[in-house]
C-alpha cells in the first residue's frame, strides 16, 4: 500500500507554508513480516528579495520492520534544516545549507544512535560568450558528521555547447567534464571506504549538408574506483578489495527523410567496459585480480512509410555482445577458473503496421523474426552453446463504435526453437509454440471506470524436437472472461466492481503431472476526486474452487492530492 | 541535379556500409566442449524459471543469468545490510549478478561442484495461473565449495522472494530478487555470498 501527498499554501506573496508526506506498507504472510516507511516533511518559505529564498525544513522518516513476530527494524531520523538560495539574473544559482539531524535505530544487531550536524553547497554558473558558446559549471560539497559515521561527496562539472552559425546552422558541438569523490568514515573502524568518480563526453551534430539528412555521433568515457584505506597504513593491512571500472561508449545517429512519406533511421552504438576486481581467496592470504571487460555493438535501422494516418515500420537489428575474462596475479593453474568468456548475437527483422480503414476502423499487424544465440567460448562451458529462434505474428483490429464504446481483438501466435550446437554433448533441441487471443468491448471514463466485457485464452505447448519428431513434454491452457460493470456514483465518484472467472490446465507430461483450477475473481475499483486529487482504491479477492488451496487478498491504495 | 547525384551517392555508400560492416558483428565460434551441458528447459513457467535455474548454478553455468530479465534487480535482506555495513549491497543490477556469480564459480576446484537445492515454500504456494507477473517463493540451500560464506559445511541459506514477468513471447524470467534470512539458521544468505565477491 503507497500514499503520498503534498500541500501548498501562499500566505502572502513572498511568504509560503508547505508539507508532503509518503507512507508505504507492506505485509507479507508465511514470513510474518510487515514493513512500514513514512516520511514527512514541512517547511516555510520566504523571498523577501528577488532572487533571495531563505527556507526552514523540518524533515522526519520512520522505517520498521516486524519479522515472525518480532521487531528487526526500527529506523527513526529526524533532521531540522536552514538553506539560502540564491539567483542572479539566469546565469548565477547557488544553495547553502546547514542543519542537525538525529538518528536512533533498532536492528538485529543492537542499538545505535548517529547524532549530528551537516551541511551542504553547490553553485551553478551558466554563461554565454560570443553570442554562440554556453558554457555551465557546478560544484557541489557535501559534509555530513555523525557520532558514529561521517559521509563527505564532492563534485565538479563543467559544460560547453558551440552552435554554429551562418550557413551551418543546425549543427553543435558540445563537451561535458566531471569528476566526483566520496567517502565514509566509521568513527569506531580503523578502516574507511572511498570512491571516486571521472566521467567526460562529447557530441557533434552534423549541419544539413545533404538536404534531408540529419547525423549525429556522441562518445563518453568514465571511470570509477572504490576502495578501502587504513587509518595507520604502515601499521594494519588494509582490506584488499578494490573495484575500478572505465567505460567507453560511441553513438550515432543517421536519420534521413527520403521521401514526403518515407523515412530511414540508422543508429549505430558500441559501448566497452573495462573492470578489475581484486578478489579474497577464501581461507588464503591471498589475492588475485579480475579484469572483465565487455563489448556491446549493436546497429538498429527503421525504415518508415507513413501516408496519411496510416504506418509501416520495417526494423532490422543485429548486436553482439561479447563478454571475456582475464586472471593477474594468481594461481591460475589450481583454483581460478574464469571460463565464462562468451559472444551473445541478436539478430531481428520485423515488420509493424496500423492502417485505420475509416474513421473508426484500424487494423494492426506485426511479423517478427529474431535469432538470439550464445556462444560459451572455453570448453568446460560451450556445450551449454545454442541458438533461440523466435518467430512471431500478432494480426489485430480496434473498432470505435462510438461515445467511448470501444472494441480490442487480437491474436498472437509465436514459435520458438532451441537449437544446442554441440548435439553430441547436449542432450535435444526444444520446440515451444503459443496461441493466444483477446478480446475486449468496453467504455472506460476518464477516471479509469470500466464498464464492459473481455475475453483472454491463451494455449502452449513445448518439447523435444529432433529429427523432425515432436515430443511434447507440457501444455497449458488458459482461459479468463471478466465482467466490468462501471457506473459513476456522482461526477465524482466512480465505482468499478468486477467478476472474472479463469480456467487454467497445467499438464506436465514428462513428469506425469496435471493441474486444473477453476479460479474466481472478484474485486472492486473506486476512484474518488477530492481535493484536487484521485483517491483510487482497488480490492480483489482470488477464490479457487479446489479446497487445498487458499484463497488470498490483494488491495491497493493509492492518493495524490495537490492543494 | 547535383542534390540527385549527392543523394545517389549517399545511398550507395550507406548500402556498402551496411552489407561490408557484417564481419564487424561475425561472433567467434566456442572450442569443443569437455563437458556435458545442463539441463535447460523453454522458461514457460515462474517455477520452470527456477528449475533452470538450480540446473545452471549446479553446472556452474552462464545459464543463470539467461533467468534473469535485462532489467533485474536484487535486493538483500535489510538485517544483512545493517550486520554488514562493509558489504556493498547497493544498486545490485544483472551486471553486478555477472561479476558476483563469476567470481563465486571462480572458486570452485575443478574438481569440485556446486550443490543448489530450491524448494518450494509451504507457506507460499506458487499462484495456479500466473498471467504477465508473479511472486513465488523458494527456499534455497547453495553450496560452493571454497567461497567465504557458502563453502561446504556452511552453505548459503535463505528464502528467495522471486518477482517474475512474462515477456511479449511468452517466456518468464525473474526481475526482482529479494532476499530474506531464514528464521531458523544462523547461515549467511546468498546476498552475503555474493556481496563478499563484489
Amino acid at each position: 500500500m503507497t500514499n503520498s501527498f503534498s500541500v501548498s499554501e501562499a500566505i502572502s506573496p513572498t511568504v509560503s507554508l508547505n508539507g508532503s508526506g509518503s507512507f508505504s506498507a507492506k505485509r507479507t504472510d508465511g514470513f510474518e513480516q510487515f514493513t512500514d516507511f513514512r516520511t514527512g516533511r514541512g517547511w516555510i518559505s520566504w523571498r523577501p528579495v528577488t532572487g533571495v529564498e531563505m527556507s526552514t525544513s523540518f524533515d522526519k522518516s520512520i522505517s520498521m520492520e516486524d519479522r515472525y513476530g518480532s521487531r528487526v527494524r526500527d529506523d527513526r531520523t529526524e533532521s531540522a534544516t536552514g538553506s539560502i538560495r540564491y539567483s542572479r539574473g539566469n546565469w548565477l544559482t547557488t544553495n547553502t545549507a546547514v542543519g542537525i539531524q538525529h538518528r536512533d535505530y533498532i536492528t538485529t544487531t543492537g542499538v545505535g544512535n548517529n547524532d549530528g550536524t551537516f551541511y551542504r553547497v553547490s553553485a551553478s554558473v551558466n554563461k554565454t560568450v560570443f553570442s554562440e558558446i554556453n558554457t555551465s559549471i557546478n560544484f557541489k560539497e557535501n559534509r555530513s558528521y555523525g557520532s558514529e559515521r561521517n559521509n563527505f561527496s564532492d563534485g565538479l562539472s563543467a559544460r560547453m555547447s558551440y552552435y554554429f552559425p551562418g550557413d551551418y546552422r543546425g549543427g553543435s558541438i558540445s563537451a561535458e567534464i566531471s569528476g566526483d569523490r566520496n567517502s565514509i568514515i566509521e568513527t569506531d573502524s580503523l578502516e574507511n571506504r572511498f570512491g571516486d568518480s571521472w566521467s567526460h563526453s562529447e557530441s557533434l551534430e552534423l549541419p544539413v549538408i545533404i538536404p534531408g539528412v540529419f547525423i549525429d555521433f556522441s562518445t563518453s568515457w568514465s571511470g570509477d574506483r572504490d576502495y578501502f584505506k587504513s587509518v595507520f597504513p604502515d601499521s594494519l593491512p588494509v582490506d584488499p578489495r578494490t573495484n575500478d571500472q572505465t567505460s567507453r561508449a560511441l553513438r550515432s545517429n543517421l536519420m534521413w527523410d527520403m521521401a514526403e512519406n518515407i523515412e530511414l533511421g540508422f543508429s549505430f552504438s558500441r559501448s566497452i567496459t573495462e573492470r578489475e576486481d581484486i578478489i579474497e581467496i577464501s581461507g588464503l592470504e591471498d589475492s588475485y585480480q579480475l579484469n572483465e571487460s565487455t563489448d556491446d555493438k549493436l546497429l538498429n535501422i527503421t525504415l518508415s512509410y507513413t501516408p496519411g494516418r496510416a504506418r509501416v515500420v520495417f526494423q532490422r537489428l543485429v548486436e553482439l555482445y561479447s563478454y571475456d575474462t582475464m586472471i593477474d596475479g594468481g594461481d591460475t593453474s589450481s583454483v581460478y577458473t574464469h571460463d565464462y568468456d562468451r559472444d551473445e548475437y541478436r539478430d531481428l527483422l520485423g515488420i509493424s503496421s496500423s492502417i485505420p480503414l475509416s474513421s473508426r476502423l484500424t487494423i494492426t499487424c506485426a511479423m517478427t523474426g529474431q535469432q538470439r544465440s550464445s556462444y560459451y567460448l572455453m570448453a568446460s562451458q560451450s556445450a551449454n552453446s545454442k541458438t533461440e529462434s523466435t518467430y512471431s505474428f500478432h494480426p489485430g483490429y480496434r473498432y470505435d463504435l462510438g461515445n467511448s464504446w470501444k472494441i480490442n481483438q487480437y491474436m498472437k501466435i509465436t514459435a520458438n526453437y532451441t537449437k544446442y550446437m554441440f548435439s553430441e554433448a547436449r542432450s535435444d533441441d526444444r520446440l515451444f509454440r503459443r496461441i493466444e487471443e483477446s478480446f475486449s468491448l468496453s467504455r472506460v471514463s476518464t477516471d479509469s471506470t470500466t464498464l464492459g466485457i473481455s475475453h483472454r485464452f491463451s494455449f502452449n505447448d513445448q518439447g523435444t524436437f529432433e529429427d523432425n519428431l515432436f515430443l511434447r513434454t507440457e501444455e497449458s491452457l488458459n482461459n479468463r472472461i471478466t465482467i466490468d460493470a462501471g457506473f459513476h456514483i456522482s461526477s465524482s465518484v466512480g465505482l468499478t466492481p468486477s467478476y472474472a472467472y479463469e480456467y487454467a490446465v497445467r499438464d506436465r507430461m514428462a513428469l506425469n503431472l496435471k493441474t486444473i483450477d477453476h479460479i474466481h475473481h472478484v474485486s472492486i475499483r473506486s476512484a474518488i476526486a477530492a481535493m484536487g486529487g484521485t483517491f483510487n482504491t482497488n480490492i480483489t479477492r482470488t477464490f479457487y474452487s479446489n479446497d487445498s488451496r487458499d484463497s488470498y487478498w490483494k488491495a491497493s491504495v493509492g492518493f495524490n492530492v495537490r492543494m | 541535379m547535383y542534390r540527385l547525384r549527392l543523394r545517389l551517392i549517399f545511398a550507395t555508400a550507406l548500402t556498402a556500409l551496411v552489407f561490408f560492416s557484417c564481419s564487424f558483428f561475425e561472433p567467434r565460434f566456442p572450442e569443443d566442449p569437455s563437458n556435458a551441458g545442463v539441463v535447460w528447459l523453454s522458461p514457460t513457467s515462474p517455477d520452470i524459471v527456477v528449475e533452470n535455474m538450480q540446473s545452471a548454478l549446479n553446472g556452474r553455468s552462464a545459464l543463470y543469468l539467461d533467468c534473469l530479465t535485462e532489467s533485474f534487480v536484487f535486493y538483500a535482506d535489510t538485517s544483512d545490510i545493517n550486520n554488514y555495513p562493509s558489504y556493498n549491497f547497493s544498486d545490485w543490477t544483472k551486471t553486478v549478478e555477472n561479476s558476483t556469480v563469476t567470481a563465486l564459480y571462480s572458486q570452485v576446484p575443478v574438481d569440485s561442484t556446486v550443490a543448489s537445492e530450491f524448494t518450494m515454500d509451504i507457506s507460499h504456494p506458487d499462484p495456479a495461473a500466473p498471467t504477465d507477473s508473479a511472486t513465488i517463493y523458494r527456499l534455497y540451500n547453495i553450496t560452493i565449495p571454497q567461497t567465504y560464506h557458502s563453502g561446504t559445511g556452511s552453505p548459503a541459506v535463505g528464502i528467495a522472494e522471486f518477482y517474475m514477468v512474462e515477456d511479449s513471447v511468452g517466456l518468464w524470467a525473474v526481475q526482482e530478487w529479494r532476499d530474506v534470512r531464514h528464521e531458523e539458521t544462523s547461515w549467511a544468505t546468498w546476498a552475503v555470498a555474493k556481496a563478499y565477491y563484489r
